[in-house]
């Protein structure tokens, strides 16, 4: 059955640095700033640390959308981690975009430990763009 | 009591925190009190801090051995093994001898029962009492029964009690019973307490009776500290930039300086010193937010931007984002015509009254002069940080903490103590076999109850592929709770555990203790927030929710595996480059710790500039340093020596020496401190020659003669910045103006007729060094404000030389012929080409040794093992460098004092058999921790510098290199559990 736009609810894979939006989120939960569930959230101790592999598994997976959030630039617990990611971020999307996904079902935003109402801003925004876009394909195009 | 406490740390903000880490870090069991509910101090109001505008609390966690502490954000909470934090907690009287003290304190009570709060908020729900909240500049309202700062974890509520009515509505709904209006304050002791260190502070000056600035009249004059608050996402208005009286935003913004410092009228003779920087970057923040025309004046005495990069932050200010800098005492602020706005009135630079209309006031405040230090400050035992007497900011607040933590482990040592020997349970045998997993579904106290059976979490978890048993507990933060589940991970297979509980960050403590009785490691074990699932309105799908993030969560500990631990024993020697006063005292820091240092000094003599000073109190200072370093039998001494090259990884350097006649040695050391120093810049290359014309460095050598004449020395001008505070030498040397005054003032002893000038375009008497200010002005010496683009002028006419400037007060050119014109050329740094790149560490643009983070960690470097401290890294006074040497012998200490350094959990490793040995890590490795062994033929990861970023791992073409905690498989299952 296909599902209408209204009840599409996009799974989304959020894989967010320990350090900022990690505690943005955790901020955003004790203020009791609520943002949709369908949001999966991985911790990774730094932007630096994830793999396209990570992403391109979430989407391979069915992740309607994939989110990064990591420390301001200067702001990185690593130094800069969070700019090493954001040079293979270009690369990434080139890559999803091959295997048929859009690329603004990716995502990368810096959002800092104290910003909790920015996080449920960007998550709510970050769903509306997915509902808006539609489920994934990778039910389509999932290769073995 | 039964505290295991040797240490008491008094005040919990960020020195306190500062010292208390040091003192863990070497082992020793600290206590960290507050009378406040909450941890932070100032700090949990600032969300942001220059130079760099972010926050960088994290970079103070302990960099390696970092499993002992949670790595989170140390402004929400502090998590250490070795750390007890004790709050709502003061200390009223101590007792006994440093080595063996009592100590008693009163634990405030708070009304709420802290282990048994789940931070759910029904409570302030129903609460009827509404006071005005003090954590956000009483700019909104909280309830009686509130978090005491906005984002802590554990989010633990506490009762005002003064506020509460007892009408006990809290009470009736709270899931936990965790309330309790009746309890009354409980009276601790702490016995056998080695030493305490004070860092409660100086308090906040409160401007509410200074009737010129209306403060508490009108409501948009706020303090500094109420803006940082309308400036945070946690504050009255969720971070936006409105003004109290309309929550409009503001248009024009002014600052107003030195509210409540400088003003010996109200006991406050000195300089509260971060206030001119923090307004800078309000200022700038003001702009970022409302956009660039927003009008941000300054209203200052003198802009006191002393720090090594601060001038170029208030240049960049002035000059890029348009904040106008306004030179003035203002006289008063009114009420204007317009709703709200308001008025100032000045006197401008040319003499004429000024009445401008801004949107908003922000006084800026510091030290408060009425606060008095505590009776007990002064017992023997307890070393205070400069922190408690003077308002300082972030990175001398932490250099000064981590010197007294050097003063502290000292008299420890002497007193015998040492920090005890930390028994870590074996691994358990069972860690090795099959992963069997064991979830705890935690009730908390009954309150999850209705989630865990409506949904028959039991019987789903059963469904999750893999050995899994369940167990249900009433509460695990209750002792009888977490005993139920030692029990049975001692008698049962499980060797993986997964709880169902609350917030991961409050709960995770918990997993040490239970990582310490079980031999099961911690990263074996996880929590999965089913409150915060629970309680999140949107869910559609509440048992999909739980379950997916349960079985993300088992997938990642199903993975799990014991990364190969390297121990790493560690060299016990120091290696200190420099020998003045930062160099001196950081060998003895280390030497008073039976670390053996060699101290290797590039001149003749040690003592750094000791020859060229002549200030009776410092030349003392260091004189005391020379003697005591020459006896020591643990430091050897290497005159006309370098050190031509180092090599190796923190712990286990080689280090290579090379003499003056040629002959090298070699020094095998564990940690390095660059302490290089600097001295005096020459005058500029176009002064006029004439013998009249000297250095403020010549005048003061002369007047320090024996025997002087000063009688016919009658005229004398002072000039200061003589190349400093504009490029290329675009910082402020920091000593000069102390040092004109010091000299003025010598001079005027010398010669009570002598007429003296002082030509300044800030003085920067910073702290208490204000009351020398005070006083040169007070015996009649002149002071003569100069913009950097009209510098007074120098000439040389028929033999006499004049002076010729502009006096704002006079408002007129003055000429003045001298006897001496006295040049203020400032501090550059001995070059540090060599050492740089020797140590492999960076350098700033004007040659100073780059430090890792001026405010986290002001005396480490980039690279882990190597430190630095003194003039090497910045213009200091002589005193500051003798505690930024202390605070780097410190951090050593924190290498050496150690026999060996086990891998982290989280470091990364190599799978030798799949690596190209293409090198790739080693190039992104952001802390220098790989290299290649040249003789194994092996990338090798350097657990000590290594700090699991995992940029390695991400960029690894193979795959071959792991991050102990989050290895790539868990990783992947768990995004499949997300997905499933
Ligand atoms: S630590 Fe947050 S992105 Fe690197």
């Amino acid at each position: 059955m296909v599902k209408s736009m209204s009840d599409f609810q996009p799974k989304i894979i959020a894989l967010v640095c320990n350090w900022c939006t990690y505690t943005a989120a955790d901020l955003a939960g004790t203020s009791r700033l609520s943002y949709p569930a369908n949001i999966r959230m991985i911790r990774m101790m730094c932007t630096g640390m994830i793999d396209p592999k990570y992403i391109l598994k979430a989407f391979l997976d069915g992740a309607d959308g994939v989110f990064i959030g990591g420390c301001h630039p200067g702001d990185c617990h690593y130094i800069n981690g969070n700019l090493k990611f954001k040079k293979r971020m270009a690369g990434m999307e080139a890559i999803i975009k091959q295997f048929g996904f859009d690329e603004n079902r990716l995502r990368l935003r810096w959002i800092g430990a104290s910003e909790g109402p920015e996080f449920q801003h960007n998550m709510t925004d970050f769903i509306q763009t997915i509902q808006d876009m539609g489920p994934s394909p990778a039910q389509g195009i999932m290769v073995l | 009591m039964n505290q295991p406490a040797n240490i008491l740390v008094i005040g919990a903000g960020i020195s306190g925190i500062r010292s208390a880490l040091d003192l863990a870090e070497l082992g020793y069991k600290v206590c960290l009190l507050d009378r406040a509910p909450a941890m932070g101090g100032i700090l949990t109001r600032l969300d942001r801090q220059f130079p760099n505008n972010h926050c960088g609390i994290c970079r103070m966690l302990p960099m390696f051995d970092r499993d002992n502490s949670e790595e989170f954000c140390l402004r929400k909470g502090l998590s250490h093994e070795n750390i007890e934090v004790l709050l709502s907690t003061e200390v009223i009287a101590v007792e006994g001898n440093p080595g063996n003290m009592t100590v008693t304190a009163v634990k405030q009570a708070t009304g709420v029962d802290a282990d048994r709060c789940i931070g759910c908020q029904e409570c302030e729900k129903v609460c009827p009492v509404e006071v005005p909240d003090t954590f956000n500049a009483e700019l909104g309202k909280r309830k009686a029964i509130y978090l005491a700062v906005p984002y802590q974890m554990p989010n633990q509520r506490v009762i005002d009690l003064q506020a509460c009515t007892r009408c006990g509505e809290c009470v009736k709904v709270c899931p936990t019973a965790a309330i309790d209006l009746e309890r009354t304050p409980e009276t601790l002791t702490f016995e056998n307490i080695g030493g305490v260190v004070l860092a409660s502070g100086t308090g906040l000056f409160n401007p509410q009776d200074m009737d010129i600035y209306g403060m508490g009249h009108f409501p948009n004059v706020v303090t500094s500290s109420a803006f940082e608050r309308i400036l945070s996402s946690s504050g009255p208005y969720q971070g936006s930039l409105i003004r109290p009286s309309d929550q409009h935003p503001p248009k024009k913004i002014a600052w107003i300086q030195c509210v409540g410092s400088r003003n010996p009228m109200i006991g406050a003779d000195y300089c509260s010193s971060a206030c001119c920087m923090i307004s800078i970057k309000q200022a700038l923040f003001a702009k970022e937010r409302l956009g660039s025309d927003t009008q941000t004046t300054i209203f200052y005495m003198d802009m006191r931007t002393f720090g090594r990069d601060y001038q170029r932050y208030r240049d960049q200010a002035e000059k890029e984002n348009n904040v106008a800098f306004v030179r003035c005492r203002i006289h008063s602020i009114e009420p204007n015509e317009e709703e709200g706005n308001l008025k100032i009135s000045y006197v401008d630079h040319s003499g004429k009254p000024v009445n401008a209309v801004f949107d908003m006031a922000v006084l800026a405040t510091g030290k408060d002069p009425l606060r008095k230090l505590p009776d007990f400050a002064a017992h023997p035992g307890i070393i205070a940080t400069d922190a408690v007497s003077e308002w300082m900011d972030i990175g001398s607040s932490v250099v000064s903490a981590s010197g007294v933590s050097e003063r502290l482990a000292r008299m420890l040592s002497s007193a015998g103590i040492k920090p005890e020997k930390q028994a870590t349970a074996p691994l358990s045998d069972k860690v090795a076999g099959s992963p069997h997993l064991q979830v705890v579904l935690c009730s908390c106290n009954g309150s999850l109850d209705k989630v865990i059976e409506e949904n028959q979490l039991a019987a789903e978890l059963k469904k999750i592929p893999g050995r899994i048993d369940i167990m249900q507990a009433k509460s695990v933060c209750d002792a009888e709770g977490l005993d139920q589940v030692k029990e049975i991970l001692l008698n049962g297979p499980a060797n993986r555990v997964l709880f169902a509980a609350c917030n991961a960050q409050v709960f995770r403590p918990k997993l040490k203790q239970l990582a310490a009785v079980t031999g099961i490691p911690k990263e074996f074990m996880d929590v999965v927030n089913l409150r915060g699932l629970t309680e999140n309105a949107a869910s559609h799908d509440l048992l999909g929710e739980i379950m997916n993030q349960l079985e993300m969560r088992a997938n990642r500990l199903f993975r799990k595996k014991i990364t190969p631990a390297d121990v790493r024993p560690i060299q016990k020697t120091a290696l200190v480059i420099g020998s003045g006063p930062a160099g001196l005292s950081a060998a003895l820091a280390l030497a008073a710790q039976n670390i053996k240092v060699v101290l290797v000094e590039k001149k003749e003599t040690i003592g750094g500039n000791f020859a060229n000073i002549h200030d009776a109190q410092i030349r003392e200072m260091i004189g005391q340093l020379m003697d005591e370093a020459k006896d020591h039998p643990l430091i050897t001494m290497h005159t006309d020596t370098e050190v031509i090259n180092n090599a190796g990884v923190a712990g286990q350097f080689v280090a290579r020496l090379r003499h003056a006649n040629g002959a090298e040695t070699t020094v095998l050391h564990g940690a390095a401190v660059i302490a290089t120093g600097g001295g005096k810049a020459d005058l500029p290359a176009d002064t006029l020659a004439d013998n009249k014309i000297i250095s403020l460095y010549d005048l003061e050598a002369e007047l320090n003669q024996p025997g002087i004449d000063a009688a016919n020395i009658n005229t004398v001008v002072f000039m200061q910045c003589i190349g400093s505070r504009e490029e290329p030498r675009n910082y402020c040397s920091r000593i000069c103006c102390l040092k004109s005054l010091k000299t003025a003032m010598k001079l005027k002893e010398l010669n009570p007729n002598c007429d003296i000038y002082v030509f300044y375009r800030d003085m920067m008497t910073y702290g208490e060094s204000e009351k020398f200010y005070t006083q040169a002005r007070a015996k009649g010496i002149i002071f003569i404000p100069f913009e950097k683009q009209e510098k007074p002028a120098i000439k040389i006419e028929s033999g006499r030389v004049l002076v010729e400037g502009y006096d704002p007060v006079l408002n007129e050119p003055v000429c003045i012929e001298a006897d001496r014109v006295a040049l203020a050329s400032g501090l550059i740094p001995n070059p540090v080409d060599l050492v740089a790149s020797t140590f492999h560490v960076e350098t700033t643009q004007d040659g100073f040794i780059q430090e890792a983070d001026s405010k986290w960690r002001p005396v480490d470097t980039g690279r882990e093992g190597i430190f630095v401290c003194g003039l090497a890294r910045g213009p200091v006074r002589a005193d500051e460098a003798v505690q930024e040497g202390k605070a780097a012998g410190l951090r050593a200490l924190r290498i050496l004092a150690r026999d060996t350094i086990p891998a982290s959990q989280h470091s990364a490793y190599v799978r030798h058999a799949i690596c190209s040995l293409c090198e790739r890590c080693i190039a992104v490795c952001p802390f220098d921790a790989r290299y290649v062994d040249p003789d194994l033929g092996r990338i090798m990861v350097d657990p000590v510098a290594c700090q699991g970023c995992g940029v390695c791992a991400a960029e690894c073409p193979n795959g071959a290199t792991l991050i102990g905690d989050f290895e790539e498989y868990g990783v992947m299952d768990e995004i499949e559990a997300a997905l499933g």
